[in-house]
């Protein structure tokens, strides 16, 4: 125990995540110097035990909720074991190429005038796009000298402008947005002056980060007549729904709040 | 009883039908799956019913393996499918006849795919999805959707009718197949994105299931992780994956299927014998393929021609040793998490169905074993979400995060540079259709509306979220590549004979033969009401 306490903070937050211990982060010094040494006493297999005396001590929801969530998932893998990327095979070889007989020709364009946004993971999107006969044309005959640049937009503000050759193509944007609204404009360049000619669909991009607990968290119920309840946590506001109101509108409104009031404090970390 | 663990399987194969060949590889995905896991599956599910044991099961049967289970042609191909495997193995017990060893392995064999003949002619009469309604209606087990095609949803949602139509079709089919509307669903790939469940809410599901991450990075944070569901702002409950039960079955390495004294998938009397002999059995141009009879055991990290043979019986006995060890671990946990919430926790674990029976032989044995030891000391006990939802109606609101449950998480299994060039292809018909289902809803002539619900077809199949894995993970790329094309190719054909009002009625009747999913098909509905 001596030991311990002449350690700064840093150190034992270090030796408190060796140990796997769950929320560390919002331990003092001497609630971590409490953990480590429980998790010490513990045996590695028994350690459930040790974190439930932890809760049970601290009497702290904060811990058995962050319990609860680094439970919840883990972060080195996300995935089933099907399911991955660049595995070598080890299955015997197939047979398809044997009943390729026919071949089934495809248009490499259509001929149209379209730009679509996907979302690939929290840091990268991808966009396909097209511009129709039509559209070029248009361009040659009023611009003499023009380029390609397609936009993204953040939450509706521009932040990445993207140098583009081809009026036919696809490109991938790394660009970091956990659940952002994203989409791209794309246009042509004269003379410095940027003239859009189309824009993509809206992606919510998926997120990687833990988000904040809620100040109020909202609860629904949800009745065998199909009346719901919606209430918040502290048991202040309740709301009651049936077929007649709009409770979607309701939550809607409840989670905006929400969700302003974690975007605001977040802006104010930053 | 300290909490509930809740067993989901996806149960899907994509839409593989080719009449225009007498042996055709990839419909043996189907025999295969019915063969190694749904039929072995149903009938451990008879023996626990009829051994009284309680037990509780959700199961995905996906539109499209419901109609394949539904298919004549498909059955009678099945029925051919079983004579000749119990032909092969009277003639392994010949062949064996003076290796004790190998002959008694020959005998299992025979008895086991005789044994799988009499339970799919008797109790399935002819047909498996008679299992699973039987199932389902004595309430041990809850029927989900999927996707129409197991469409990858995010990314077909550019253009949100053909979103609806993958959920509308889906729900349509399951009815039609087992007589009333599914509750739930399996969304393929487990894959999210933002307002989806408002589409879900139209059509009266009322859950479905994410990867941990999903409910995890959701927001706010759910207060208690995945061990609850949560309604997203639809009220439409999530139910997270738990990560932990989730490794012990899936990980090939420390999880149960390694286990050496289970058998071996890759040994197999396919490549293994002499090639005169196994040639009736394998691809008629002689390609040598997987039968199902593998005499070896996965031995250790060994070469694939030092394995030593297979013992069914010590195998038996790790699954039931290894469904103990998974039953003791859910009980710590769930009493672990029981002392952290002011309810029941529910522990979430999906596989994929064919992992059990057709990748881990004796998976189908370890549930079995599992649901009886979960029995015998009730402390735990297995539920369905509607139960579940039944006792618990008060859940958190959180908007999830878009995410799937394929590799790191997201999309990119489905869209990378291997396979992006679908995309615009899918996105165009889809606008196509919407436009056409338009433009034609008056339409009266009954070539002209054949035609259209062929289109229909033709983009729901080329909508598979299996072909882009295919391409991805190189299993059966040329296949998966073929079959993409061979849909956009029908379509803008199709599209262009309404187009130029020039139908020809041969390549229609034959693509509605072979491509023919889902015979209520109707293409008016296409376009969301304006």
């Amino acid at each position: 125990m001596e030991d311990l306490k002449k350690l700064t903070k840093k150190k034992l937050y270090q030796l408190a995540k060796e140990k796997n211990i769950k929320g560390r982060s919002k331990m003092n010094k001497n609630e971590l110097i409490k953990a480590i040494k429980m998790m010490e006493e513990c045996d590695p297999e028994t350690s459930f035990e040790a974190e439930e005396k932890l809760a049970e001590q601290t009497k702290s929801e904060e811990i058995k909720r962050d319990i609860l969530i680094a439970e919840s998932y883990d972060e080195n893998s996300f995935s089933s074991q099907t399911h991955v990327l660049k595995e070598d095979s080890t299955e015997a070889p197939n047979i398809e190429h044997k009943y390729i007989k026919e071949d089934y020709p495809i248009p490499e364009r259509y001929n149209i005038t379209k730009i679509v946004l996907l979302p690939v993971d929290p840091s990268k999107h991808f966009t396909y796009w097209e511009l129709s006969d039509e559209t070029i044309n248009l361009l040659k005959s009023q611009y003499k000298h023009f380029r390609f640049v397609i936009k993204l937009y953040d939450n509706g503000n521009e932040v990445l402008p993207i140098d583009i050759n081809d009026p036919i193509g696809k490109y991938y944007i790394f660009y970091h947005a956990p659940f952002h609204q994203l989409f791209v404009v794309f246009g042509v360049l004269v003379n410095d002056q940027f003239i859009e000619i189309m824009r993509s669909n809206t992606i919510v991009v998926p997120s990687d980060e833990i988000s904040e607990f809620a100040e109020e968290e909202i609860w629904m119920t949800k009745m065998k007549d199909w009346k719901e309840i919606i209430k918040l946590s502290h048991g202040e506001t309740e709301f009651f729904a049936d077929s007649n109101l709009p409770f979607q509108k309701i939550i809607e409104t409840l989670i905006q709040n929400q969700i302003r009031k974690i975007s605001s404090s977040w802006e104010n970390l930053k | 009883m300290k909490g509930y663990w809740m067993p989901v399987l996806h149960s899907h194969l994509p839409f593989v039908k080719h009449p225009e060949y007498d042996y055709f590889l990839e419909e043996h995905w189907l025999f295969e799956a019915i063969t190694e896991t749904y039929i072995p599956l149903l009938m451990n599910l008879k023996k626990l019913e009829e051994e009284n044991i309680y037990f509780r099961l959700t199961t995905s049967i996906t539109p499209p393996l419901a109609e394949m289970l539904n298919d004549e042609y498909l059955r009678n191909q099945y029925e051919k499918y079983l004579q000749k495997m119990i032909q092969l193995t009277e003639k392994e017990i010949n062949r064996t006849k003076n290796d004790p060893v190998f002959n008694k392995l020959a005998h299992f064999y025979n008895k086991r795919i005789n044994d799988i003949h009499d339970f799919y002619n008797g109790f399935l009469n002819k047909n498996v999805l008679n299992g699973y309604k039987y199932f389902k209606n004595k309430g041990y087990l809850e029927i989900i959707t999927c996707g129409a095609t197991h469409g990858f949803l995010p990314l077909l949602s550019v253009n949100e009718s053909a979103v609806e139509t993958q959920i509308r079709v889906a729900v349509e089919t399951h009815e039609k197949h087992f007589g009333e509307k599914p509750k739930g669903i399996w969304l393929p790939e487990c894959a999210y994105y933002k307002d989806l469940d408002k589409i879900l809410a139209k059509y009266g599901i009322e859950f479905f299931f994410l990867d941990s991450h999903g409910i995890i990075f959701g927001k706010p944070a759910p207060k208690y992780g995945v061990f609850a569901p949560v309604y997203t702002p639809e009220g439409v409950s999530a139910f997270g994956r738990d990560p932990d039960s989730s490794k012990q079955v899936w990980s090939s390495k420390e999880g149960y299927p390694g286990d050496p004294n289970y058998r071996d998938f890759y040994r197999d009397i396919g490549f293994d014998l002499d090639f005169e002999y196994i040639k009736p059995y394998i691809s008629p141009d002689g390609v040598r393929v997987y039968t199902g009879i593998k005499y070896y055991k996965i031995t250790g990290d060994v070469d694939l021609a030092d394995k030593q043979p297979y013992d069914p019986d010590i195998a038996r006995g790790k699954a039931e040793e290894h469904a103990k060890h998974f039953h003791w671990a859910r009980d710590k946990q769930i009493e672990h998490l029981s002392k952290l919430m002011d309810r029941k926790p529910v522990v979430v674990s999906p596989y994929d169905a064919e992992l059990f029976g057709h990748w881990w032989f004796e998976g189908v044995d370890f549930l079995y074993f599992l649901f009886k030891e979960i029995d015998k000391h009730k402390q735990i006990k297995p539920i369905t979400p509607p139960e579940y939802l039944n006792e618990y109606p008060t859940n958190q609101v959180v908007e999830p995060s878009p995410s799937s449950w394929g590799d790191k998480g997201y999309f990119e299994v489905w869209l990378n540079p291997g396979n992006d060039w679908i995309y615009k292809h899918l996105h165009y018909m889809a606008d196509v259709m919407e436009d056409f289902s338009k433009k034609y809803r008056d339409e009266t002539d009954s070539v002209k509306i054949r035609t259209l619900n062929q289109m229909e077809r033709e983009l729901l199949l080329a909508q598979s979220s299996d072909w882009a894995f295919l391409m991805t993970t190189e299993t059966a790329k040329e296949y998966a590549t073929k079959r993409t094309k061979e849909h956009i190719y029908n379509f803008l054909k199709l599209k262009d004979m309404i187009e130029k009002n020039d139908i020809d009625n041969g390549f229609l009747d034959w693509l509605e033969y072979k491509n023919g999913i889902f015979d209520n098909i109707d293409f008016k509905k296409f376009a969301l009401e304006d």
